[in-house]
């Protein structure tokens, strides 16, 4: 699958530049990358967020682009979760409402409270369920959109930079739980980061470089991938 | 559009202008017609028909008229004013043809039946004036709100000038007739009238054959008939197409003074309904420009909703729902000052067009109150279904970095 981007004047930027990639059940899949080499890009498409310029994005068997808008949104709410590099809480809900907020599409579920509580627990912010975004710390903040993802049992969690600007303490714990979560209920993890120090805890490592994908071993990769010019 | 409360307050003080516009122009000018129809009946007919050997010897007119004989040998009211004719009549059925002329929106007759001279009953003599009360707008029109309008049996109406009162009794020819109500003050010979249903005259007249000194008249006969024509019709065509019709009777013309209320009724409703649709365009604009703006702002947040499940329907009817919620609110306000403006509205119309104004009951006000509402609603829903539009069709992922 490809994703182009037209700049105007002609100028098409290549985001992801025909990706043939399988995810298999169980994979726990880490893409590295620098900056603008289009992993965020590759991210949302497999997560249906974006329809790719070229190619098909297959879940379950499925073409998720030739689905309805009803069953692509029951896909992205039921199987996928999200975590995304930005800020992603809505700022006027507390954490309690934060999390649960995926529970109301496409099937609006209730009683969901004691769901929350406990994957607050995992996350471990029980303490925090009345606070507000601006009251927790970026690391917090990841922890809680963590939680979000999971409150409807996905099978696919997709996280982007999950630990982006998060001390060396808090990203230890941040890959400990999705490890945690990798051996629970969420079967296939895929995760975009540019550190090349978790890598090693993906069973399978990608590296992105202008649109292009490659495979690689974690112990196989320097600090000199990194380096390049941004394409994005 | 939480976190936006001067936006939210524009979008609530436009839809309530445009609301308590609408339903104060909606309510006035039901109470300017209604007013204005209950003044036009009490002004009278356009046209009247009397029998040929009507001695043409007044001034005449709708109002104010010059007419001031009243008397023994009286034979019609018309516009409040009383017309002396010789003794002859015309025959009834020339009420069915004038009401089937284009143009003639009511023709009713009325029969001079005699004069009640009794002192024991009436300080005066006073005339007895038979009209059919299911198409009479001339004399029941003068009846109070309170007051029953149908005439029926052996009950009378009677002028203010009278001196009788409700619940009387009247003995007339043999007739027993029972006073139901008193037409308020006119200042015209309508006040010294006893005003009996036709039915009643025509079957006294009947019982009392051989005595034609107490009921000249033979049933079916009348004095003339009284006719009033469609709004924006003119009186004088109209009595030229009469006139072929009664070669042995004269038409008589009104002034046109009467017409201009109407006219002027309408026109009054026409402008504050142009006002509240230019408005309503401006304001769809507004909330169009408002929640577009909103839209954008929170591309991100409609973007994570997406990402999380939400349909595109979920996120346009979202919209549309909060949209609507803010104009319901900006509706209902706009009804209470929509109320102000129909009660100092009442006050200058009234003094301006000289007419009474009667509001519709507070039952009579739901149809407008549910109207309003619905235009209130209805115009925030439709400015917001192209920004629910775009919001719903964004890209989650474009929505999401952009929204950045």
């Amino acid at each position: 699958m490809s994703k182009y981007y037209k700049l105007g004047a002609g100028t098409i930027v290549k985001a992801v530049d025909k990706v043939s990639l399988e995810i298999a059940d169980g994979e726990f899949v880490i893409m590295v990358g620098r900056s603008g080499s289009g992993k965020t890009t590759l991210l949302s498409l497999i997560g249906g967020l974006t329809k790719p310029t070229s190619g098909t994005i297959m879940i379950d068997g499925k073409d998720l682009w030739s689905l309805d808008d009803r069953e692509q949104s029951r896909i992205r709410a039921e199987k996928i979760g999200f975590i995304f590099q930005i800020p992603s809480l809505i700022t006027t809900m507390n954490v309690m409402d934060n999390v649960r907020l995926p529970t109301m599409f496409p099937n609006h579920r209730e009683n969901v409270g004691r769901e929350v509580v406990q994957l607050l627990e995992l996350v471990g912010l029980s303490d925090k369920v009345g606070a507000h975004p601006s009251q927790l710390s970026v690391g917090q903040q990841k922890r809680v959109a963590m939680a979000r993802a999971l409150i409807n049992h996905p099978e696919i969690l997709l996280a982007d930079e999950p630990t982006s600007d998060l001390d060396k303490a808090t990203e230890g714990e941040m890959m400990s739980l999705l490890r945690k979560i990798h051996h629970g209920s969420v079967r296939t993890i895929v995760m975009v980061t540019h550190n090349l120090d978790l890598a090693k805890f993906g069973t399978k490592v990608y590296r992105m470089t202008n649109g292009l994908i490659e495979r690689v071993e974690s112990e196989d990769l320097r600090s000199t991938d990194l380096i390049g010019e941004p394409t994005t | 559009m939480r976190g936006t409360p001067v936006r939210t307050a524009t979008v609530v003080i436009a839809v309530a202008v445009v609301v308590s516009l609408l339903f104060s122009t909606n309510v006035l000018t039901t109470a300017l017609e209604h007013g204005a129809e209950i003044e036009n009946a009490r002004l009278g007919a356009d046209l009247v028909i009397l029998p040929p050997s009507f001695s043409w010897a007044y001034s005449y007119g709708r109002v104010n008229s010059s007419v001031s004989v009243v008397g023994p040998t009286t034979g019609i009211i018309w516009n409040g004013s009383s017309y002396n004719i010789e003794l002859t009549y015309l025959p009834g059925d020339i009420v069915g043809t004038i009401t089937t002329l284009t143009g003639v929106k009511d023709a009713s007759p009325q029969l001079y039946a005699g004069t009640l001279n009794d002192s024991k009953q009436a300080s005066k003599p006073l005339n007895m004036i038979a009209i059919d009360p299911a198409t009479d707008f001339t004399v029941l029109s003068w009846l109070g709100p309170q007051q029953n309008s149908k005439l029926e049996g052996d009950q009378a109406v009677a002028g203010a000038g009278t001196g009788l009162v409700e619940g009387q009794e009247l003995r007339w020819n043999g007739l027993t007739l029972r006073v139901v109500g008193i037409l308020e003050p006119t200042s015209t010979s309508l006040d010294e009238g006893i005003f009996l249903p036709l039915g009643v005259a025509y079957r006294a007249s009947q019982a009392a054959l051989g005595t034609p000194d107490q009921f000249p008249f033979k049933p079916g006969q009348i004095t003339g008939v009284l006719v009033r024509v469609e709004p924006g019709t003119s009186p004088p065509v109209i009595a030229q197409e009469i006139r072929p019709y009664l070669s042995a009777a004269k038409v008589l013309e009104a002034s046109p003074l009467a017409r201009t209320v109407g006219v002027e009724t309408s026109g009054v409703a026409y402008y504050g309904l142009v006002v509240a649709g230019v408005m309503a365009v401006a304001v769809i604009v507004l909330i169009a420009s408002v929640f577009s703006m909103t839209v954008n702002e929170r591309r991100r947040q409609l973007g994570l909703f997406r990402s999380l499940g939400a349909t595109r329907l979920f996120i346009f009817s979202s919209i549309l729902e909060e949209v609507g919620a803010v104009a319901l609110v900006g509706g209902i306000i706009g009804l209470g000052v929509g109320q102000l403006v129909v009660y100092f509205g009442e006050l200058y119309l009234s003094a301006a067009f000289e007419v009474t104004l009667l509001l519709p009951p507070t039952v009579d006000l739901v149809p407008f109150i549910i109207q309003s509402l619905i235009f209130g609603v209805g115009i925030g829903a439709l400015a917001s279904t192209y920004p629910a539009f775009v919001a719903s069709v964004m890209d989650p992922y474009e929505a999401i970095r952009r929204g950045e």
